[in-house]
């Protein structure tokens, strides 16, 4: 119904995915079920994933490629989502878009995303095609072939991709502004989507350079969750993918570490598709799977979990000054951003917003928080663990996620118990370590004066 | 942040369904047992080329024995309130969710001229009972780490519960008593209606948006389904609680509503838990009118959205559809998926595959319970909207000639029925099916034979729903977009279309032209009125000033195109005697017209007869005024004969104005003048026509100096959103001598 929330909800969503079980005295009724896996790794490196669920007749397969928009080297940004799209461009025994007809045919769905760390493929379908699908993703693993027309008219859907998410969307350019001023030497400088002067510049001789590089056995996962046997789909596996070798050169990873920031920046920005006022405010926060994003992910419930959260309650609730407000960490493979963020209603400034953002943040830092709410929080992550693993893909990406940025699968299992450790205390410290405004990014939106007040009649 | 997801063909659909769960999306079904074959047929395109020291498996390996797959099935019992209660046991995780479906409390259902009622009725829920305040309920479902939402779809409100199944009773105690016992307390609906208000001020400036919405006003026409169910903005301005609990007593009751569970719950747990929270809810006779049906457009008629500062285009293009029940349902399933229901259907196969001209075009028919509509949309950069809106027109006329290859209906039925099973895969989705079969009365076995029904469709029913469903002859269109940049070119390739034209930000979704009534327009007030008297002198001092009262007559001649840059070639000779006189000798298709004003009266003389066009003299009046960017109007400003209320600044054509509201001696208009020059852009005025009153819009352009003056070489009108004259001016003269013998009246004379 209110579309553009949405659209906030998928950017944030996203990012805030979890992952894992408890350790703890948690009862049948409420413990997510343990995935029992088996990890592998084929002597070309590649990592094997494999869960089998026999409930549905059908299976979920995943490569994630250790590669992703933060590795882009500059003046080529957008280059990993792009190649991502060429991969569907025919390989040694499928032509060109050829893997999506075979997966339609066979009653199955197909896609695949770009993301700052990793690159994933994934497909799910009935499950006595296992072996054809698993042949597919080694044959464009192994003889990517992308001509030239097929080349260019891709980089035109890419063109268009981004004019539907950025360009043509209201607030689309928030995440670009945000993370352009909060990174300075970091690949998380740009987002994935990547500028289009640096898309028209890529050249197919780019495409087998990366792919070269890249797009290797041993900086790849498989995870294949669903109804198979595992010792066909590890025979089938070896089988298909074994012939391709680890490359030859270590993969090469960009020394780009971020400099520590050492005062807040603010950024200004206007649009004529903005028409009420927003800003965002983006903390640094570390990686991923570090025990400091386990309290700052409970803090990102207290702040936004619901409409008893305590941001929507004082500036949309009680306040009244924003129609949207939340708090998310976007925890990634090396430290990202936390954001605090407000849409003002119409006649509030984007500074009112701010000021309100930093005054609920600080109470964590001057308040304990109470044991009660904390509960609150940790239920929240508890049924996100078990709401949010519906699915063979929703398992798959648990794993891929756990395996690539976590280095470790079991996380999937383990990383509850980080969560139902924390303490009041440990929401406290990293509140004051972290929501300061030397390591903050203000992003100021305002509409332009065109569009200023107005409201649709 | 997954910002990279391939197709978009599922969000964008989603945005353009404005459903609520039953919307069966493509079932399809259990073995899939010929689908190898066109996968094997098809395949062998690649390359060859395998790098050096790479070993790959050259055949494509065949598909295992298929396993079975079975349709869960769902237990089912009727309340005493003729609640009707469905249970999918699924205990692979310890959750349940629960979904309650309220048939008669749709968005259709909402008061006439009040969208916005139902959907706010069920928002509300949420935000207080009579013993809970919003912040309870909040605060309750949170804690458990659950969710409990509302909304209203067109045809039904649904409300889900999400919980752990430890929390099932929490949960459950909150779902009735928000749907029973609602409060729709005052202060909390006035906090509802401004996210609501401030949401569509977004909305409103989001080409997706834009264009969905205006498609389904066209497509339905005056139907209650092409109204915009979240209200409008002035509709929502005016919800009270009155109409909400008004509303909620009409249209809540548990004979008209379904309770369904999935999840790690028994049969007898759910049934008990049903009585137990809803056994309460009194049963009650409601309205079950059916709406009125949508009644079909004639011929092609394209609306454009225009939002200047878009950078791509959003595009639909379709008609009316069919109801859930109809059923042509199956067989235009697989119609559908061949021509845009997929990756690799026709439609994004050329668009978006073979030529790059978008992210996703896709097609789908949303069929309601009591109408459907058919779209086909993509989005494509501004300079290549024509080319892609021709080729989505091009694919369905081709469709609708019925020569579909066998392979393509193999394709098409392979994939609904294979994936069926995908789509069934949690408990919830099949909560939904079984929820959509009944709420739609389906056959009983529908689900568990969907997947045989749909391979039995022929390719004789696929050529039958082509040729029914997709011809082109009568359709809607609607751009959203940058429209001056591509406004022309359109026009050539869809000559015979009607045309209409708005801007964003006058768009109305509940009046008939879809325009915003020009009494809601800004009230005069002592400030507006300065400010207009401000534009005017401004501009009149632009276009010469003082200078301007020495004109007392002009000639030109006026060369142009009736009907578009394809039109009828059409010349004028004009002498003008200010304020109200002219002659202008017209020579259109051969034939040679004189059309005069003498001030009082007018007449249109041809091929020696005469006729009175007095009745049209504001025309001859407004004409003689507004020549050349308005020297004669700038006359009468300076004289004091005109009034003038600021109405705001808006993009016209690309370029800032402002706008004054003015009354002259030649009637009504409204002007806009260029920010930067101050001359005469645009007006917007009603002409009289024989054929009746019609909504004008001329711009004024190549502005060039004449004696210190500045006079527009270049004029264009739209009518109705269309170009219907477009001219350029030769040979001016200022102040030439003119024999009055050019403005005498004939002596009547009888036809021939």
């Amino acid at each position: 119904m209110r579309k553009w929330i949405e659209i906030w909800l998928l950017m944030f969503l996203a990012a805030a995915l979890p992952a894992s079980l408890a350790a703890q005295q948690l009862s049948d009724e409420v413990r997510p079920p343990k995935l029992n896996f088996a990890a592998h790794t084929l002597a070309n490196g590649l990592h094997v994933i494999l869960l089998e669920e026999h409930a549905v007749p059908i299976v979920d397969v995943q490569v994630w490629y250790h590669v992703g928009s933060k590795d882009e080297r500059p003046g080529r940004t957008g280059f990993a989502h792009l190649f991502e799209h060429l991969m569907f461009k025919g390989s040694a025994h499928v032509g060109p878009d050829e893997h999506s007809r075979i997966i339609e045919a066979i009653g199955g769905f197909d896609n695949a995303s770009t993301h700052d760390d990793f690159t994933n493929f994934y497909e799910t379908f009935p499950s006595n095609y296992l072996a054809r699908v698993l042949w597919l993703e080694a044959d464009r693993m192994g003889s990517l072939d992308v001509s030239e027309a097929n080349f260019k008219s891709e980089r035109e859907v890419v063109k268009e991709e981004r004019r539907v998410r950025v360009d043509n969307q209201p607030y689309g350019s928030i995440e670009e502004d945000l993370r352009a001023a909060a990174f300075t030497v970091h690949g998380y400088h740009h987002t994935p989507i990547g500028s289009m002067a640096d898309l028209d510049k890529a050249t197919l001789a780019d495409v087998k350079d990366f792919f070269n590089t890249f797009y290797k056995p041993n900086n790849a996962t498989l995870i294949v969750v669903g109804d198979f046997n595992s010792k066909q789909a590890l025979a089938w596996t070896k089988e298909y993918f074994g012939g391709i070798p680890a490359s030859a050169n270590p993969i090469p990873r960009l020394d780009n570490p971020e400099p520590q920031q050492a005062a807040e920046r603010v950024v200004k920005k206007s649009y004529s598709n903005t028409p009420l006022p927003a800003v965002v405010i983006g903390y640094k926060v570390p990686a991923r799977y570090t025990p400091d994003s386990y309290p700052l992910d409970l803090a990102s419930n207290i702040l936004a979990g619901g409409e008893s959260s305590r941001l929507y309650q004082t500036l949309v609730y009680k306040d009244q000054i924003a129609v949207q407000a939340a708090g998310f960490g976007n925890f990634t493979e090396d430290p990202n951003l936390f954001w605090a963020f407000a849409i003002m209603n119409p006649g509030q400034t984007a500074q009112a917003g701010e000021k309100a953002l930093v005054g609920v943040l600080d109470e964590l830092q001057t308040q304990p928080v109470d044991p009660k709410e904390l509960e609150k929080a940790k239920n929240q992550e508890i049924s996100g663990f078990i709401l949010g693993r519906d699915t063979d893909e929703d398992k798959a990406e648990a794993l891929g996620s756990a395996s690539v940025i976590g280095k470790d699968p079991d996380l999937v299992n383990t990383e509850l118990g980080r969560y139902l450790k924390v303490t009041p205390a440990d929401i406290e410290r990293v509140a004051k370590d972290y929501f300061v405004p030397d390591h903050a990014t203000v992003l100021i939106v305002t509409p332009t004066q065109q569009q200023a007040g107005q409201e649709p009649k | 942040m997954s910002h990279a997801i391939r197709r978009s063909l599922i969000s964008l659909a989603a945005a353009i369904l404005s459903t609520v769960l039953v919307q069966a999306q493509q079932p399809a079904s259990s073995t899939p047992s010929a689908a190898s074959a066109t996968a094997q047929q098809d395949q062998k395109n690649g390359s060859g080329i395998v790098p050096a020291g790479v070993k790959l498996a050259p055949q494509m390996p065949a598909a295992g024995a298929p396993r079975p797959f079975e349709f869960p099935k769902a237990a089912t019992k009727t309340l005493p309130n003729g609640l009707r209660v469905f249970v999918v046991t699924d205990r692979s995780e310890p959750a349940i969710a629960a979904r309650l479906v309220i048939l008669s409390a749709g968005t259709i259902r909402d008061p006439a001229a009040m969208p916005g009622v139902a959907a706010m009725t069920a928002t509300m829920l949420t935000q207080g009972t009579e013993k809970r305040s919003a912040r309870d309920i909040s605060e309750a479902i949170d804690f458990v780490g659950g969710s409990l939402n509302a909304s209203a779809g067109k045809d039904v409100t649904a409300v889900t519960l999400d919980v752990v199944k430890k929390d099932l009773a929490t949960g459950l105690d909150l779902m009735s008593d928000v749907v029973l016992h609602p409060a729709f307390h005052a202060e909390e609906l006035d906090r509802q209606r401004q996210q609501l208000l401030s949401g569509l001020t977004v909305q409103y400036s989001d080409p997706e948006f834009l264009a969905s919405a205006v498609f389904s006003r066209e497509v339905y026409g005056g139907s209650p389904y092409g109204l915009p169910g979240e209200g409008t903005p002035d509709t929502v301005k005016k919800l009270t609680r009155d109409d909400l609990a008004k509303f909620h007593d009409a249209n809540y009751a548990p004979n008209q509503s379904m309770l369904a569970f999935a999840g790690d719950i028994t049969p007898e747990e759910a049934f008990a838990a049903a009585e137990k929270y809803f056994g309460s809810w009194p049963k009650a006779e409601l309205n079950s009118e059916t709406p009125a049906a949508p009644v079909a457009a004639s011929g092609v008629r394209i609306w454009l959205i225009d939002k200047p500062d878009a950078v791509q285009t959003q595009i639909r293009v379709g008609k009316l559809g069919i109801r859930r029940a109809d059923p042509d349902f199956i067989p235009l399933q697989v119609a559908n998926r061949i021509f845009g229901g997929g990756y690799n259907s026709r439609l994004n196969t050329e668009v978006r595959i073979k030529k790059g001209l978008t992210y996703g075009a896709y097609s789908s028919f949303t069929p309601h319970r009591f109408a459907g509509a058919f779209v086909a949309g993509t989005f494509s950069r501004t300079d290549a909207t024509v080319e892609a809106t021709k080729l989505v027109v091009d694919l369905l006329a081709k469709m609708s000639t019925g020569q579909v290859a066998p392979q393509e209906i193999d394709f098409a039925r392979d994939y609904l029925a294979g994936v069926y099973p995908i789509e069934s895969e949690t408990a919830e989705q099949v909560a939904d099916r079984v929820l959509t079969v009944a709420a739609y009365g389906l056959p009983e076995d529908y689900n568990t034979t969907y997947p045989q029904q749909i391979r039995a469709v022929t390719p004789i029913e696929v050529k039958a729903m082509a040729e029914k469903y997709f011809a082109t002859g009568n359709l809607d269109i609607v751009l959203a977009g940058n429209i001056s940049a591509f406004r022309d070119s359109l026009k050539k390739a869809f000559p015979d279309a009607q045309y209409e034209e708005i801007r964003f930000d006058r768009l109305d979704l509940l009046t008939p032209d879809l325009r915003k009534s020009k009494e809601s327009g800004q009230a005069a007030s002592p400030e507006s009125i300065e400010k207009g008297k401000q534009v005017l002198l401004a501009a009149a001092k632009a276009a010469g000033g003082d200078s301007l009262n020495s004109v007392s007559s002009i000639s030109m001649a006026e060369t142009g195109k009736l009907g578009g840059a394809s039109g009828t070639p059409i010349k004028v000779n004009w002498q003008i005697a200010y304020p109200d006189r002219s002659n202008g000798a017209v020579t259109i298709g051969g034939q040679n017209v004189l059309q005069v004003c003498d001030g009082k009266s007018a007449w249109i003389a041809a091929q020696g007869n005469t006729r009175d066009a007095t009745p049209f003299i504001g025309e001859f009046k407004r004409g003689i005024s507004l020549f050349g960017g308005g020297w004669g109007l700038y006359k009468m400003i300076l004289a004091g004969t005109v009034t003038a209320q600021f109405i705001g600044e808006e993009q016209i054509d690309g370029r800032e104005t402002q706008g004054v509201a003015i009354k002259a001696p030649f009637g009504e208009a409204k002007l806009y003048f260029d920010s930067q020059t101050h001359l005469l852009t645009a007006a917007r005025y009603e002409a009289a026509t024989p054929q009746g009153p019609s909504e004008n819009e001329e711009r004024w352009g190549a502005y060039r100096t004449v004696g210190g003056r500045q006079f527009a070489f270049s004029d264009a009108i739209y009518r109705g959103g269309s170009l219907f004259l477009e001219s350029t001016i030769q040979d001016l003269q200022v102040n030439p001598k003119l024999q009055e013998s050019l403005f005498a009246k004939p002596q009547p004379q009888a036809a021939k």
